[in-house]
């Protein structure tokens, strides 16, 4: 099903869904492309991604778990009320949304997290086609076509006059079927593809191969160690990525009181692993190897799925320009 | 940065290896972003066929000092050269274990702020090179000039050591300043009253993820377990809330103060792109005007915090 939209309607259409939901959108905040709450007015015209990715708005950076309060002998225990209000994210890649479906098995495994999950169920993804290749993104080589997707409810392609939707999900259609949007055709929908600026002409490395090889080349110390020579252990690779997922509790207490507290942690950290006999990641290289071969192989051996979108966020912004595209068609060879 | 530079690089550090002189060498590659530069840490004299100099963010190797503890060969700019004295003053590097190259370097380029002279992205930017004394950028296929102080990252545009101040052998080129004025850029939030200083900084700190880069990254962090990872007692929480991000911060800035030489790698390497060398610039002009003290400078000069005299002014003491 199609729908096209002019580009003020698309802004009045998600000024009226701030009435019943939170409207979120991308926009420039202190020089970084970040989502936002929409103001009803400015929608960013080009970007290429936000700088965190959207996970932060599912699986928070920080979030209030419970807390407790020793009272008189017993123990009261206060759970902050859900997060059950509706939402609506405008402007997501195709590589975040696939991130998104990517980490739900985690979250709704053995065990359902109910705060993932209640902030997935609440929340409405529209997704907005790429019209540029990012820079060092390899989203194509992990099989994800940034125009084309179905893990939203609703994917928009900019056309001349505005959009084109394509609309997805039930959720999408019902939202869609009000007055400023217009029926379309699938021809639209075609026309609207973006010959993507900044192609390569032959892909990187073939995702099978790195696949298969990542596990082949697990015992090979001296290939791990040279290629993780310059990583500095800090989180900016793993915090940055939209399918990282490993979390920390910690508890804030006084006296009778306290609160625990989840909050994002990096495989990269040196203390990752430390146990009370034994660290057995204490070198650099170990925690390295681990972290391509869990999400290029043990992921994918868990859930069927490889544990990377190719947004390309690691690689621009790693300090010292460790590249995983290298390391993988390193690891392919 | 002219070949000859590259080649003669390339001899110096084939022949450290081949006398068996060294165990690394630490120099850049090149980088596989746009404008980034990469560190290469070579074990032999293969890995040197990498070795490449290039206009952008050439980072701070002293870093890996941290790690390596052996006998290695080092290029430093020469403000890198400073880092080198600050760790040797705090006994965490042997003079005999370290070969020091020094290289002529022009200024760095900051792509950032290219980005804002020209009124684009930084992910529009398409190429940028040095013509002459001007900086050439092209956007969106059309091309444009900019002065060099444009470019630059602040640093540069105060550089008061263009020549390395320690070094074995030093690259062919000129060891000037890159900008002929040098131009202290100013720094308005200093300006502000004390409340909207704390605003300001509350904002800031609120984008702070605790990723660690700026610490992992710094020369002068090298304490082998950083108090942030202790949790028993947890000092610092390790919850991003603005509260503790501010503590991490403060401390990490006091913690390295005298020896934190205003590299400018912590901003350079935040993804949130948060503005610390203003804080560090600030402790460094306080710590030249209450101990007539500048990091990385005088290796015989006593360390501020690390050494005590009768004499030491006590009037802040309240």
């Amino acid at each position: 099903m199609y729908r096209r939209i002019t580009r003020e309607n698309l802004k009045k259409w998600l000024a009226g869904l701030k009435a019943e939901a939170e409207v979120v959108a991308p926009a420039k905040v202190d020089g970084l492309f970040t989502y936002q709450e929409f103001n009803g007015r400015e929608l960013l015209r080009s970007f290429q991604n936000t700088r965190l990715p959207p996970k932060g708005l599912f699986l928070e950076s920080l979030r209030v778990l419970f807390g407790w309060k020793s009272q008189g002998g017993s123990l009261r225990v206060n759970i902050p009320s859900s997060f059950n209000g509706q939402r609506v994210i405008f402007g997501l890649r195709a590589c975040d949304a696939r991130a998104l479906r990517t980490l739900e098995p985690v979250f709704r495994g053995d065990y359902q997290d109910v705060f993932f999950l209640q902030n997935l169920s609440r929340t409405l993804l529209l997704g907005l086609a790429c019209r540029v290749q990012c820079e060092g993104s390899f989203c194509t080589e992990m099989g994800i076509d940034p125009q084309e997707s179905v893990d939203f409810d609703i994917f928009f392609r900019e056309s001349p006059a505005g959009y084109i939707a394509k609309v997805i999900t039930d959720k999408g259609n019902e939202l869609t079927g009000e007055s400023e949007f217009e029926e379309a055709s699938e021809e639209e929908w075609k026309l609207a593809r973006w010959q993507i600026r900044g192609p390569r002409e032959k892909p990187l490395f073939d995702l099978e191969r790195v696949k298969a090889k990542v596990l082949e080349s697990f015992p090979d110390e001296d290939f791990w160690k040279h290629i993780s020579a310059k990583c500095i252990n800090c989180g900016v690779c793993t915090y940055l990525c939209p399918t990282c997922h490993c979390f920390d509790l910690c508890d804030l207490q006084m006296p009778g009181q306290g609160v625990r507290c989840r909050c994002w942690d990096s495989c990269a950290f040196p203390n990752f692993t430390k146990m009370a006999v034994h660290n057995p990641r204490e070198e650099k290289w170990r925690r390295y190897r681990q972290r391509v071969s869990h999400k290029f192989n043990f992921f994918h051996q868990n859930f069927q799925t490889i544990a990377c979108v190719g947004c390309g966020r690691c690689v621009v912004y790693c300090p010292v320009n460790l590249d995983l595209r290298e390391v993988l068609v390193k690891v392919a060879r | 940065m002219p070949d000859r530079v590259r080649d003669e690089l390339l001899v110096i550090a084939t022949k450290l290896f081949a006398e068996g002189k060294v165990d690394y060498f630490l120099g850049y590659k090149k980088g596989t972003v746009k404008f980034k530069t990469s560190p290469l840490i070579a074990c032999s004299r293969e890995d040197l066929q990498e070795l490449w100099v290039e206009d952008f963010f050439a980072s701070n190797l002293c870093l890996y000092l941290k790690e390596i503890k052996s006998r290695v060969g080092i290029l430093v700019k020469g403000c890198d050269s400073r880092s080198l004295i600050s760790l040797l003053k705090e006994g965490q590097i042997r003079r005999e274990d370290l070969y020091i190259v020094g290289l002529p370097c022009p200024g760095q380029i900051d792509p950032r702020k290219v980005a804002g002279a020209t009124g684009c992205e930084s992910e529009e930017l398409e190429e940028i090179s040095r013509r002459g004394g001007e900086i050439l950028v092209r956007v969106g296929g059309q091309e444009e000039t900019i002065p060099k102080n444009q470019a630059f990252l602040d640093k540069c545009l105060d550089c008061q050591y263009p020549k390395p101040l320690i070094f074995d052998y030093l690259l062919p080129g000129d060891y000037v300043a890159p900008v002929k004025e040098l131009i202290r850029s100013k720094d308005e939030v200093r300006q502000k009253q004390a409340p909207d200083r704390w605003t300001f900084w509350a904002e800031q700190f609120q984008r702070c993820i605790r990723c660690y880069a700026c610490r992992n990254v710094c020369p002068a962090c090298f304490c082998p377990r950083c108090i942030v990872e202790e949790n028993m007692p947890q000092w610092v929480s390790p919850l991003p809330s603005v509260g503790d991000n501010f503590v991490f911060h403060l401390m990490r800035l006091m913690h390295v103060a005298g020896t934190c030489v205003s590299c400018g790698e912590c901003e350079r390497v935040c993804p949130m792109e948060i503005p610390l060398m203003k804080l560090q610039d600030k402790m460094a002009d306080d710590l030249r005007e209450l101990f007539d003290f500048v990091a990385g400078v005088d290796l015989d000069k006593p360390l501020p915090f690390r050494t005590y005299r009768q004499e030491d002014p006590e009037d802040f003491i309240k």
